[in-house]
């Protein structure tokens, strides 16, 4: 049995003709809304006076992701091209909600995926970030070896007169295209979803990119990672994954350890 | 870690805490330019590479260098069974090649590449200590870029003692380093032979073994044989030997002044003292003959170097200043042009002439 909602309104402008005192059906399960205008007929019967109310059926439009709707005070407007007048402010506020139920579940779904997609975004940039470390890190302790196990990766007929420069050279760009794909990403965010969604993603970027550096980093690694243990609380982190980070000796696979986890969820659900 | 401020412009007050919102009013704190700033950037690394890097082409002392010398990065070209490369060494297969062509045209690029990926270049000098009279010579020194500056080539040559086969090489070899402005230090086979050496820290040295301590000296005074080995390129020397007495003591020699006249005697290659365009005095010893070294140096660059264009000396106080007064004397000359290929231009030719392949001219 599926669920409809009664308004009666006051009046319904459709295609240029104005009905009065008209009642709104509206049915979620179906995205369905009926408006019947209600005729009041005057008639003799054995000569007596009787009115007659009738509904009769004057609109029935289903409603999508694609229908929209504008509230003003007790006014709603439908597709800019029905105009409805409910019996009050609150009523018109009902209406509009659950007209524009499928739009918002809609907006709200890309939303959802602007910020997956943009997180996908950012685990690929701090995994660049990382491998770019890991090399760095090889290449500052034991430079020549690190440069003679490069040989692989370079094509045999390849002429490379510095591989360690040509290699930090591949990474940086890599991590500039890969930035450059994050930041067109979160330019978005910050545009659909919203700026403080936008920059609690950099900071997760920021927060991630120092645990990295506390790795990399020549002195006291404990000390540095304890120092971002409480950002990294505030940002949404179990306390369990700083165990997991301490436990580690090296930076290599400390991104593994956010493979699942969002970055940031959008609270607003969408409607009933 | 940098900067960050908040939306209002307030920095977080200790820089190494961080917060989504600003301690003073609770705005948010702006990550962007952090993150542009700090995390999309590289960090700078400057690994350390070896002040010298030293190279054995056809000769087995690489470990005798290597043990102790940690400004030096050792390593060795060598012929053996099957191809392999490692930080080390590189390994050539001699399988299916016997003569220096054979070497150089199937090796040039992949020595060339092994070169630049172990990072000879990033070392401030290259020594490259080559037996020329191996196949392999011509190559190795084919091999090496003409940009690394600051590279010297110590080359053990054929001479008259030699096989045609290791005169052709050894000339070809010679030829390649030339061609390629490499300044060369010529030992002959014939020296090498005869070499025999007593140091206090090597014990008894002799023959190819004998060159470690010299090599040591070498390394040791660096700065001064490549700016002597720059210097003399300017003149237009690009060929050198030298002389050496090590270990040499008052019981010995009566005075310093006769080890410096009895050095000459002995030249790495066989050359005379009209032969002689510039010198260069190493000397290793305690203050006190050091001292003494610098006057009467001056009086045998004036009696005995009167015909060269140039003549320098350089003195290295000996390690925790031997009581024994024992000493070390390395002279370097500059020497002419084809001096050093002149002893293995017949044994060359004769090969050339039967087998056209084996010419300077097919090295590129």
């Amino acid at each position: 049995m599926s669920q409809e909602s009664t308004f009666n309104l006051r009046s319904v402008k459709h295609k240029g003709e104005v009905y009065k005192s008209c009642v709104l059906y509206v049915n979620g399960d179906i995205k369905e809304a009926r408006i019947q205008s209600t005729q009041n007929r005057v008639f003799f019967l054995n000569r007596q006076l009787l009115f007659l109310n009738k509904q009769v059926p004057l609109l029935t439009m289903t409603f999508d992701e694609s229908t929209n709707v504008e509230v003003r005070e007790s006014w709603l407007r439908v597709n800019s091209s029905t105009l409805l007048e409910a019996q009050e402010k609150g009523d018109a506020t009902k209406i509009a909600e659950l007209i524009s139920g499928p739009r918002r579940e809609a907006e709200w779904k890309a939303k959802q995926e602007m910020l997956a997609h943009a997180e996908d975004s950012m685990h690929n940039f701090l995994e660049v970030r990382e491998e770019a470390l890991g090399f760095l890190y090889k290449f500052r302790a034991s430079p020549r070896e690190t440069m003679l196990g490069l040989s692989s990766k370079f094509g045999q007929q390849q002429l490379v007169d510095d591989p360690a420069e040509s290699m930090i050279r591949s990474y940086s760009e890599k991590l500039a295209k890969s930035s450059d794909n994050v930041n067109s990403l979160l330019t978005g965010v910050e545009t659909q979803v919203g700026k403080d969604q936008a920059n609690r993603l950099y900071a997760v970027i920021y927060f991630i990119g120092k645990l990295q550096d506390a790795f990399f980093e020549e002195g006291d690694t404990k000390k540095r990672i304890e120092l971002l243990k409480s950002f990294g609380l505030e940002l949404g982190f179990k306390e369990t994954l700083f165990e997991e980070v301490e436990k580690k000796d090296g930076g290599d696979g400390l991104l593994d350890l956010f493979r699942n986890t969002r970055f940031v969820d959008l609270s607003e659900p969408p409607l009933p | 870690m940098s900067t960050i401020r908040c939306i209002n412009g307030h920095e977080e007050p200790d820089v190494r805490e961080l917060h989504l919102k600003c301690s003073l009013c609770g705005g948010m704190m702006l990550y962007k330019d952090a993150c542009v700033e700090k995390i999309e950037n590289l960090p700078k690394v400057d690994p350390v590479f070896e002040k010298i890097s030293m190279v054995f082409v056809g000769l087995p002392m690489a470990s005798s260098i290597s043990t102790d010398n940690k400004g030096v990065y050792v390593s060795s070209v060598l012929a053996g069974d099957e191809e392999n490369e490692s930080v080390q060494a590189f390994t050539l297969s001699r399988t299916d090649a016997s003569s220096w062509l054979d070497f150089y045209s199937k090796y040039l690029g992949k020595l060339d590449r092994w070169m630049k990926f172990v990072g000879l270049g990033k070392s401030h000098y290259r020594i490259i200590v080559v037996d020329t009279r191996k196949p392999i010579s011509v190559l190795a020194l084919a091999a090496i870029p003409s940009s690394w500056k600051n590279t010297i080539v110590i080359a053990v040559t054929g001479d008259q003692t030699s096989t045609l086969i290791e005169q052709n090489t050894s000339y070809a070899a010679v030829g390649t380093a030339l061609k390629r402005g490499l300044p060369i230090v010529a030992i002959s086979t014939s020296f090498v032979d005869e070499l025999i050496f007593y140091t206090e820290k090597e014990g008894l040295v002799v023959r190819a073994q004998a060159l470690v301590p010299i090599l040591y000296r070498l390394i040791s005074s660096i700065d001064a044989v490549m700016d002597t080995m720059g210097n003399d390129s300017r003149l237009g020397v690009k060929e050198h030997c030298f002389s050496a007495i090590l270990s040499a003591s008052e019981k010995v020699y009566p005075s310093v002044e006769s080890a410096l006249y009895a050095q000459e005697s002995s030249f790495s290659i066989i050359a005379k003292k009209s032969d002689i365009t510039t010198a260069c005095l190493l000397a290793f010893a305690p203050a006190d003959v050091l001292t003494r070294i610098d006057k009467i140096f001056a009086k045998y660059r004036r009696d005995e170097l009167k015909d060269a264009i140039g003549a320098d000396h350089q003195g290295y106080p000996s390690d925790g200043g031997s009581s024994s007064g024992i000493y070390d004397l390395l002279m370097i000359y500059g020497i002419k042009d084809g001096l050093t290929s002149q002893a293995l231009k017949s044994g060359y030719d004769s090969v050339a002439s039967k087998v056209p392949e084996l010419s300077l001219a097919r090295v590129a």
